[in-house]
């Protein structure tokens, strides 16, 4: 990154008090001396969004929370209850922390609850928001359903329909977690900045993905080392590489080249190299916690490096211009 | 309308929001003066919080754009053009134009406004004159508008500044139309280069100004009002000289919402087929 | 003198003329200002008004205003004057140091123009009256309060007193009432200026609603005067009628009605919307706008018309009521009678209007071109460069550089920004203004700016034989050079709102502007002189001195142009006398 103005005058500061006279060059020197800059005076077209690292994150555990509910069902269905256990868990977990990760990037946190007024099929926020809230209601008492299944805290009749409400919850769960994992990508997808909406295909196949691999990577850290983990991790990381090759053939020039220059181009990068090639050669050969490892790291990243994008693409008239033009 | 004093749409009362007509504001920067009376209204009136005294470099523009804390924003555009019929070079050959040109931009309004439909709580609404609002008490900040926007103009309020947290933006101050009073900006703009009317008075109004100007030498005068576009015109609508990008306008805004369907199509299919690895995985790994 | 001295003032007594200061001398701004820097003034009131940024010269205004014993300064924010003490530029470069400064400084915090009621005069001659919309804030207070109470005190002390000198105090009629905070009723000063007869019971016709007198108490609750006079006709000179300013009179007569304050436009010269003096004539001279024959030149713009043996119309006529448009002065007819009846410029001896100024002006008859008093280039006109009436106010802190020198080869002009009001005190310190135009900057041509290596936005210093100042860059193809005989000459264009005080950064334009004299009514000259350009930011502290030292030497003679006359020298003028006044020395 070039130095700020601001630097840039205090250096010339320093400069003038220290020898009476600044030879050098001032700030806005590209150009000559008016700033010929695109647009007007370079000024941003669109507002670069106001989330900070609450949003990543949330993404990031939202989508393991999401997936694996849909692990916990497909384990529980094919009668591997103790994987179903912890999959619940860790999708309870994520349910829990996802809500506040949203809440504490609100501007205002009280009022998170007017989310809930109304329901917009057409604004992605509104639905995440119930998206959420739904998954929570659903993953939490599925949590709490297995464990008392689990343990036979009762017997008979009772454990009978705490088995099937537990069933049912755990599918809800699955269905909700699945809708979590990947309406994310639309909610960057719909939106006006150019490097978000010209991959809106893209985002979520891509949120849904490392949401997958994520849940799976992490199971297998919690020591569920197992075959259709093992399979789930080289089916994600082969989408992610799938994706990456994708992501550098399909350039629109100017207009998205937040996701291949400078800082924000380079963490997306890093993010798709860790989940994607790095992950999926460990897992070849057989290095599987580090693989998984790289995988999560990946997934982090990436996300970090789509807010960036979207914050970069934003700033960037010429992007703006760029994909307009047709 | 200049000249006519009191009886001025700018000038006298109205009964718009009662009346359910449709309103808006034309901008003309053919006739703006740059005084910033506008910007200064604005604030004063809504009590907006000042946003920091920077000075920019960019001709007398130290305001910069549109944002949480600046509803107006007077542009101030050095081209080297001809305006009109100006005399330019030392000679008045036509020689080295040049032309200094101001514009008070401002919420366009739109007919589809992307801020709204991305509002999930409901805080942004369409009122009874077509304006889109913010209700400050409803809204949670959640920052969704703030990307939704084609225009860039709608933005959350960082701290330290008073009632922080929120979305802000042009209200078309519509506190002032329901008492049956004219937007600030248009009630002090002292040429009426902003202009406040009814819809489709200003676009019929508005057209005939681009007439007359391109007959009298202005052959870069345009309208600013992006109809065939999804974003289906804007309320608050410009006269400009040249191309709108100079203007920090954005050629072919779309609003947003039309990215939903592929997007949404995208993320079922991407949905269904984690479903089915995931089965597929358990049953022939297991 | 009825007006000011009441009762006291009677025809033995010259109706107290003795009592009133004369005029000794010029007391002109920049006359007393130097009588200050010579330590021959040693208190001031300063009143909507800020020298320390909005003057001339400022650097040495400031520097004159250490020499003061006291100082009184009165404005709606702490403007520069009140604070020079402590945190002018001065201060900060050891030119001045506070424990140095015998100065006694007194700050008084003013209302706003919305905090306080009366009459504002605009150059149309239109009195509007302004109501006061809330109470000013905490112990703010109007001018006319600070007037009236320090009068009421003044008087006090001067009655205690048996010193001859105090004799024009005590005999001061101060009869005005106040309201709860102390201010004085507005209307009741109105009141007197429009004038009265001074006897209560006065025979006058048609004495209206009130019976004709309006603020009929003085402070002791006793009968002060009587009926309203109608217009400065009812005027005598005998005592029998008081008038404060006999222009302003009928603006406030006996029908009660401030004049001032009506609002209702009659026709479309805005009768009935203020009141315009003398008479509530709006336009001066309008007999000119009918034909010598009196018959209106235009049926559409009709102001006054000759009808039925007298002028008439919808203004009221600025022309005797009476006088035919065919009359022809007979010798021996002297003022008014003496111009003819198609002469409309009434104020001029032959009623004409004047293109050729034979008298008056100081520097007519015709209107010519001299150089600014600085200026990079010779006058081609004459070989005379600059105006030889002028004042130059010659002196060691305000010099000029000779015509062409190289260490100041471009020109400066200053000018005003839309965001901000004269000296800024009522600007700089509002944050919906001062975010508009935050900084001080100079305006600098792309040419010059590609010339001296400077950028958009970098800090350059400017310089004059006057003084230094810091501002930002603002290149801008809004600013060209100029060709003058063969040579490019640049200019660059500085705003001058700025100074230390407030939330904003910026140096005052008014450091490099010279104080001098237009002969007629001493205007400095603070659109065009010469300058240097230093990129860089200006040092701060000591250094600035020797830094100034290098660019514009403060040593040498006070009169460096060839045509500037030293200090002391003989000089034209309405009052010769006056020590900064020189030139006219042809």
């Amino acid at each position: 990154m070039a130095m700020s103005d601001e630097e840039r005058l205090d250096e010339l500061r320093e400069e003038a008090w220290g020898k009476g006279i600044v030879r050098g060059r001032g700030v806005d020197v590209a150009g000559g001396p008016i700033p010929r800059r695109v647009g007007y005076y370079g000024q941003p077209l669109l507002k670069p969004p106001v989330w900070t690292w609450e949003i990543p994150v949330y993404f990031f555990i939202g989508g393991i929370a999401g997936m694996a509910a849909l692990i916990a069902l497909v384990s529980a269905v094919f009668h591997h209850l103790d994987r179903a256990r912890m999959s619940i868990l860790l999708a309870a977990i994520g349910a829990i922390i996802s809500p506040i990760l949203l809440t504490m990037d609100l501007g205002r946190p009280r009022l998170f609850i007017n989310m809930l007024r109304v329901f917009k099929y057409q604004s992605p926020m509104s639905v995440g928001a119930w998206v959420v809230t739904i998954f929570g209601a659903c993953s939490i008492p599925a949590l709490l359903a297995v464990e008392l299944h689990a343990r036979h805290v009762f017997a008979g009749d009772l454990d009978q329909f705490i088995k099937i409400a537990a069933g049912s919850l755990v599918f809800a769960s699955a269905f909700w977690g699945v809708l979590l994992a990947t309406y994310t990508g639309v909610l960057l997808g719909a939106t006006a900045i150019p490097a978000w909406y010209l991959h809106r295909v893209l985002l979520p196949i891509h949120f849904g993905t490392a949401g997958i691999g994520s849940a799976a990577a992490l199971l297998e850290l919690l020591g569920y080392r197992v075959a259709p983990l093992n399979a789930l991790g080289f089916f994600a990381a082969g989408i992610e590489c799938a994706l990456w090759i994708s992501l550098e053939m399909n350039k629109h020039g100017a207009a998205d080249r937040a996701l291949h220059e400078a800082q924000s181009g380079w963490i997306i990068r890093g993010g798709e190299i860790f989940s994607g090639p790095l992950a999926l050669v460990l897992r070849a050969l057989g290095f599987v916690p580090f693989a998984a490892i790289s995988f999560l790291i990946g997934a982090l990243l990436s996300r970090f490096g789509w807010l960036a994008a979207g914050k970069v693409s934003a700033c960037d008239p010429e992007a703006v211009f760029a994909s307009q033009e047709k | 309308m200049i000249g006519e004093g009191t009886q001025s749409t700018n000038q006298r009362r109205h009964n718009y929001v009662r009346e359910n007509v449709d309103v808006g504001f034309f901008t003309d920067p053919t006739v703006c003066i740059g005084c910033k009376a506008c910007e200064v209204a604005c604030k004063e009136w809504n009590e907006v919080p000042d946003d920091g005294f920077t000075w920019s470099g960019s001709s007398y523009d130290n305001t910069g754009r549109l944002g949480a804390s600046t509803w107006r924003h007077v542009l101030f555009l050095e081209q080297d053009r001809q305006k009109g019929n100006q005399i330019v070079g030392s000679s008045g050959d036509g020689a080295d134009p040049f032309r200094w040109v101001f514009l008070s931009d401002v919420c366009k309004h739109c007919e589809e406004a992307g801020c709204l439909e991305a509002c999930p709580t409901g805080s942004i609404i369409r009122t009874e004159v077509g304006s889109v609002f913010v209700q400050n008490d409803v809204c949670n900040g959640c920052g969704y508008c703030v990307v939704s926007c084609p225009f860039g103009v709608i933005d959350r309020r960082p701290e330290p500044l008073a009632d922080a947290g929120g979305a802000f933006k042009c209200t078309f101050c519509y506190d002032r139309q329901k008492s049956g009073l004219v937007p600030a900006c248009a009630k002090v703009c002292p040429t009426e280069s902003i202009v406040f009317g009814r819809l489709d008075d200003l676009r019929a109004r508005a057209h005939e100004r681009v007439r007359q100007l391109r007959e009298n030498g202005y052959g870069d005068a345009q309208l600013y009002d992006p109809q065939e576009t999804s974003v289906r015109g804007i309320h608050a609508f410009f006269l400009i000289l040249g191309e709108p990008e100079a203007y920090g306008l954005p050629p072919k805004p779309e609003v947003p919402t039309i990215y939903l369907r592929s997007a949404w199509l995208s993320a079922f299919a991407t949905m269904i087929a984690a479903i089915l690895v995931v089965f597929a995985t358990f049953f022939f790994f297991a | 003198m009825k007006a000011y001295y009441g009762k006291r003032a009677t025809a033995e007594n010259d109706f107290g003329y003795n009592w009133i200061p004369k005029i000794t001398d010029d007391h002109s701004f920049f006359e007393y200002l130097y009588a200050i820097a010579d330590g021959k003034m040693d208190g001031m009131f300063l009143m909507g008004q800020n020298s320390a940024v909005g003057a001339p010269n400022s650097r040495f205004q400031r520097k004159s205003m250490a020499k003061l014993k006291w100082f009184v300064v009165r404005d709606m924010v702490e403007i520069e004057p009140a604070t020079f003490w402590r945190d002018s530029p001065e201060i900060e470069r050891g030119e001045l140091k506070t424990e140095e400064i015998e100065t006694e400084v007194f700050f008084l915090p003013a209302a706003g123009h919305a905090e306080k009621e009366g009459a504002f005069t605009n150059t149309q001659r239109l009195l509007q009256w302004r109501e006061k919309a809330v109470d000013p804030p905490g112990d703010c207070r109007s001018e006319a309060w600070f007037i009236h109470q320090l009068a009421l005190r003044l008087i006090e002390k001067a009655r205690a007193s048996n010193d001859l000198i105090d004799e024009p105090l005590r005999a001061l009629d101060w009869w005005y009432a106040e309201d709860e905070i102390g201010e004085p009723k507005m209307e009741a000063v109105l009141a007197e200026i429009n004038g009265w007869h001074t006897d209560h019971v006065a025979a006058v016709a048609d004495r209206g609603p009130h019976g004709g007198v309006l603020f009929p108490q003085d402070r002791q609750g006793q009968s002060h005067h009587g009926p309203q006079v109608a217009d400065y006709n009812e005027l005598k000179a005998d005592g029998s009628t008081a008038c404060g300013c006999w222009i302003y009179s009928g603006v406030f007569n006996r029908d009660g009605v401030n004049k001032a304050n009506t609002r209702q436009s009659r026709d479309y010269l805005g009768h009935g919307w203020g009141f315009a003096w003398p008479s509530d004539r709006r336009i001066i001279y309008n007999r000119a706008s009918a034909k010598p024959d009196g018959a209106p030149w235009s049926e559409r713009k009709k102001l006054v018309w000759w009808e039925s043996e007298k002028w008439t119309g919808i203004d009221v006529p600025d022309f005797k009521p009476n006088k035919s448009p065919d009359h022809i002065p007979k010798d021996g007819q002297s003022g008014l009678d003496g111009q003819r009846g198609d002469a409309p410029f009434i104020l001029h001896e032959d009623g004409l209007g004047w293109l050729f100024v034979p008298k008056g002006l100081q520097d007519g008859p015709f209107p010519t071109h001299y150089e600014p008093l600085e200026s990079p280039v010779r006058n081609e006109l004459y070989s005379r460069d600059t105006n030889p009436v002028v004042n130059w106010f010659t002196r060691g802190e305000n010099r000029f550089a000779p015509p062409g020198d190289p260490r100041f080869p471009f020109v400066l002009t200053t000018y005003r920004l839309t965001e901000h009001h004269t000296a800024g005190g009522m600007s700089r310190f509002l944050s919906h203004l001062a975010e508009l135009q935050p900084e001080m900057f100079v305006e600098i041509s792309p040419e010059l700016a590609t010339d001296l290596k400077i950028d958009n936005r970098d800090y350059v210093c400017l310089v004059t034989l006057r003084g230094a100042i810091e501002a930002r860059a603002l290149v801008s193809r809004r600013i060209r050079a100029m060709q003058l005989n063969g040579q490019t000459v640049h200019q660059v264009a500085i705003p001058f709102h700025f100074g230390t005080a407030g939330p904003l950064r910026g140096d005052a334009a008014n450091d490099l502007v010279a104080i001098s004299g237009e002969p007629n009514v001493t205007i400095m000259e603070s659109k065009a002189m010469s300058c240097n350009i230093v990129p860089g930011r200006l040092p701060r502290g000591a250094a600035y001195r020797d830094w100034l030292d290098r660019y514009a030497p403060q040593s040498g003679p006070p009169n460096l142009h060839p045509e500037q006359p030293p200090p002391g020298a003989p000089t034209g003028g309405k009052f010769s006398r006056g020590q900064g006044k020189h030139g006219k020395a042809e």
